[in-house]
């Protein structure tokens, strides 16, 4: 638990009037899986793109605070947003793959990053990312057919494989079984226990249940607040603020 | 909810449900009344707008019929030595392509006759004559009863330009060509003039000799009596035929000839002779100019939608933008006209007045709003998922708008451009301010240069025609007015499938 990838500290978002995340300190161990829960509009979400300043791209997101990456502030002058985007990747809460095929899909993020310097490298990443996401059995034949053919099970874990074929260091994922049937949700969340034997990974899910069966930790969000944060079996079985106690038993959310 | 309430203070008897009072069928019953009529007014305005297309649509191509078929007649001529002489032909046709003055010089001892050899090959009234000899050996009889020759000379030379200068020029050309030979006598179908065209069409018609119909007063313009009684006893002998007279455009591409011209509606330019005034160089000026819409207008529309929707900050300048873009396309495109009248041709480019590049210019900045609004729409309309997930696997925004949005949005901005271009080919009004409606009597044959030499577009062309009050031109008006017509609703169904095939795509 000492390894710690990333570090947030007094983080603070605002849309335009709106106080979003008032002040929220959390860190993110390596190998292993941090979930957000909390209600809806709790924060938890922005939170999770102010790891990979996705939040940049909305024009009256305002952040104050700071955020560390392997002891490198992702919100300094220094750091080159494309790269902190490779080095931390995102799985987004509805499938997503381009209107291309499996292979392009999985090739875009080598291709734009220039990881492979020929079709080789390129395959064999290729090949790599989709035998770690557990899609390669599925699709090996068939790399050419266009990625929106596949079931939703299929296409978000085409999005994990697009996410880790450009090697990053942590992995957010928004929701990412939300959009899923249950048959579908247990194969990602096998996946996601096989990845964080490697990654980061930071999830953001609305499962409790989901966060209890994944999740190493878990930290509880509300109004904006980090309410409470912990090993998950602390949290949801042993809850200090009422807050959390409140929701873990039902109270509301 | 309110008529609920309304229902229930007006209980008929206690305890009985508030719906099923008197008072609650009435309303009911209004409400029913008021649907039907509602749809019958509906239907009504309905059928009215398809009746005044429809009655728009069959009097324009009824019309337009007159204007695609054109009258021959059927004539033995005589290719008579005496009127051009073979020994000046062969010469002629020895130095096809020198020309007139060096030849007559080099070749001939006598410059005076061989010009006057030249000219007589050359020139349509040769080939008159060689019709008046046809005419007056046939129907001799005909033109007896004239107090002089002169008068009578006269009357037949009248007569005979009842048959096209199309002709004339055919035989010329066919006998420089070498495909007829002096001497010999040929049987072809001749074009008949505009007023012998309108007097046959209308003969047609009515089946019988209406001697004060518009045709005959038209005709007694150019000919008397003697020559209409020609003209009816060709007709009667089944020697005047009506057939489609379409021709066909010389189409060329990166030097290969696909079609070679041939004299016809669409193969012909402007004519101040309505049987030969034909669409193709209005057509060819409308072509050119839609590719400088094209050249001009996409990029630098399609850019500024991309940049106005996905980059430019939002601020009171880029409201100010868009208001103005949105207002341009509403601006009446006269004002276009008179824009480029005044900036161009007087200011930048004095002497380029007729220049399809020039109407092509001010059919863009009337093209420009509307491909910008459609440009945006399409990419607005865009799944913001893809490039979130561009932008999540560390693309930049530019990489994400344009190897992600801007492909997925071609689609729909092509369909945006099409309409666009759609339009602009049907805009009369500032092509008549920059002058694209010269009277164009050849289809340019320069290429690219065509661009800068004066030019025609169709609504300007059909403008001109419409104008003359010539029955011939009349139908020649409707003619273009439906290949105008063809032309624009093809764009359109071609930019509805381009939007169809990509709703079904997403």
């Amino acid at each position: 638990m000492a390894d710690l990838r990333m570090q947030a500290e007094d983080v603070h978002v605002y849309y335009g009037d709106t106080h979003a995340l008032k002040g929220v300190s959390l860190d993110v161990p390596n190998r292993h899986v941090t979930a957000l829960i909390g209600p809806s509009g709790c924060g938890k979400s922005t939170f999770l793109r102010c790891l990979n300043r996705m939040n940049d791209t909305i024009e009256i997101a305002h952040i104050e605070g700071s955020i560390r990456l392997d002891d490198e502030d992702i919100y300094g002058p220094d750091m080159d947003v494309t790269l902190l985007r490779q080095r931390v990747g995102m799985v987004f809460q509805k499938p997503n793959p381009f209107p291309k095929s499996i292979y392009d899909n999985v090739a875009y993020g080598p291709r734009l990053h220039g990881m492979a310097r020929n079709r080789e490298e390129l395959d064999a990443i290729v090949k790599e990312a989709l035998m770690s996401a557990g899609l390669w059995e599925e699709v090996y034949d068939r790399l050419d057919a266009e990625a929106l053919g596949l079931s939703g099970g299929q296409q978000q874990r085409l999005c994990i494989a697009r996410a880790i074929a450009v090697s990053p260091e942590v992995i957010l994922m928004d929701e990412p079984c939300s959009a899923l049937d249950p048959i579908a949700t247990g194969v990602v969340e096998s996946l996601i226990t096989t990845l964080a034997e490697d990654y980061a990974i930071v999830i953001v899910t609305h499962n409790m249940q989901q966060a209890q069966r994944l999740a190493g930790t878990t930290a509880f969000f509300h109004l904006g607040d980090l309410a409470e944060v912990g090993t998950t079996r602390d949290i949801f079985e042993n809850p200090q603020d009422p807050r959390t106690k409140d929701y873990v038993a039902g109270a509301f959310g | 909810m309110t008529e609920m309430k309304d229902a229930m203070t007006m209980i008929d008897t206690p305890g009985q449900s508030p719906h099923l009072s008197s008072t609650a069928a009435r309303r009911r019953a209004g409400r029913r009344r008021s649907e039907l009529l509602f749809q019958c007014l509906g239907l009504l305005s309905l059928s009215l707008a398809a009746l005044f297309l429809f009655a728009l649509m069959f009097s324009v191509v009824k019309k337009s019929y007159n204007g695609f078929v054109q009258s021959f007649i059927q004539l033995e001529i005589y290719l008579d030595p005496a009127i051009i002489e073979p020994e000046d032909l062969a010469q002629f046709q020895a130095s096809v392509g020198v020309d007139e003055a060096r030849w007559a010089a080099a070749i001939t001892p006598d410059p005076k006759k061989a010009k006057r050899a030249a000219r007589s090959i050359q020139r349509g009234t040769s080939y008159e004559k060689m019709i008046e000899a046809t005419l007056l050996a046939e129907f001799g009889a005909t033109f007896d009863g004239y107090e002089s020759d002169r008068a009578r000379d006269k009357a037949l030379a009248q007569t005979a330009k009842m048959v096209s200068e199309e002709t004339r020029f055919q035989l010329r050309d066919r006998l420089i060509a070498g495909d007829y030979q002096l001497g010999e006598t040929i049987t072809l179908w001749a074009l008949a003039s505009g007023d012998a065209d309108v007097l046959f069409k209308d003969m047609k018609r009515k089946t019988r000799k209406n001697v004060d119909s518009e045709a005959w007063i038209l005709l007694k313009r150019s000919v008397d009596e003697h020559g209409l009684a020609v003209l009816t006893s060709l007709r009667d002998s089944g020697r005047v035929r009506i057939r489609p007279y379409l021709g066909m455009p010389k189409l060329e591409l990166f030097g290969w000839t696909i079609t070679d011209r041939q004299p016809g509606f669409f193969g012909s330019a402007s004519s101040t002779a309505p049987e030969r005034a034909g669409i193709a160089a209005a057509a060819q000026g409308t072509f050119l100019m839609l590719l400088v819409v094209v050249v001009l207008s996409v990029p630098v529309g399609v850019l500024a939608a991309v940049y106005l929707e996905k980059f430019a900050p939002r601020n009171q300048f880029t409201d100010f933008m868009e208001i103005n873009i949105n207002n341009l396309a509403a601006v009446p495109s006269i004002i276009f006209g008179i824009l480029g009248a005044a900036v161009i041709i007087q200011w930048l480019f004095p002497g380029s007045r007729g220049f399809p590049i020039v109407g092509g210019t001010v059919l863009s900045f009337m093209t420009l709003p509307t491909v910008i609004i459609a440009a945006r729409a399409a990419i607005g309309a865009v799944p913001p998922s893809y490039e979130q997930a561009a932008l999540g696997m560390g693309a930049s925004h530019q990489q994400a708008v344009f190897q992600h949005v801007l492909p997925a949005a071609l689609p729909g901005i092509a369909s945006g451009v099409i309409i666009g271009l759609a339009q602009a080919a049907g805009e009369t009004a500032p092509l008549l301010m920059v002058g694209m409606n010269a009277f164009i009597k050849d289809v340019c044959e320069a290429g690219a240069a065509c661009l800068m030499a004066k030019g025609v577009g169709m609504p300007s062309q059909i403008y001109q025609w419409a104008a003359d009050d010539d029955p011939l031109f009349q139908n020649k008006t409707a003619a273009g007015i439906v290949c105008l017509l063809v032309l624009v609703i093809a764009m359109n169904g071609l930019a509805t499938y381009i939007r169809a095939r990509f709703e079904r795509a997403n």
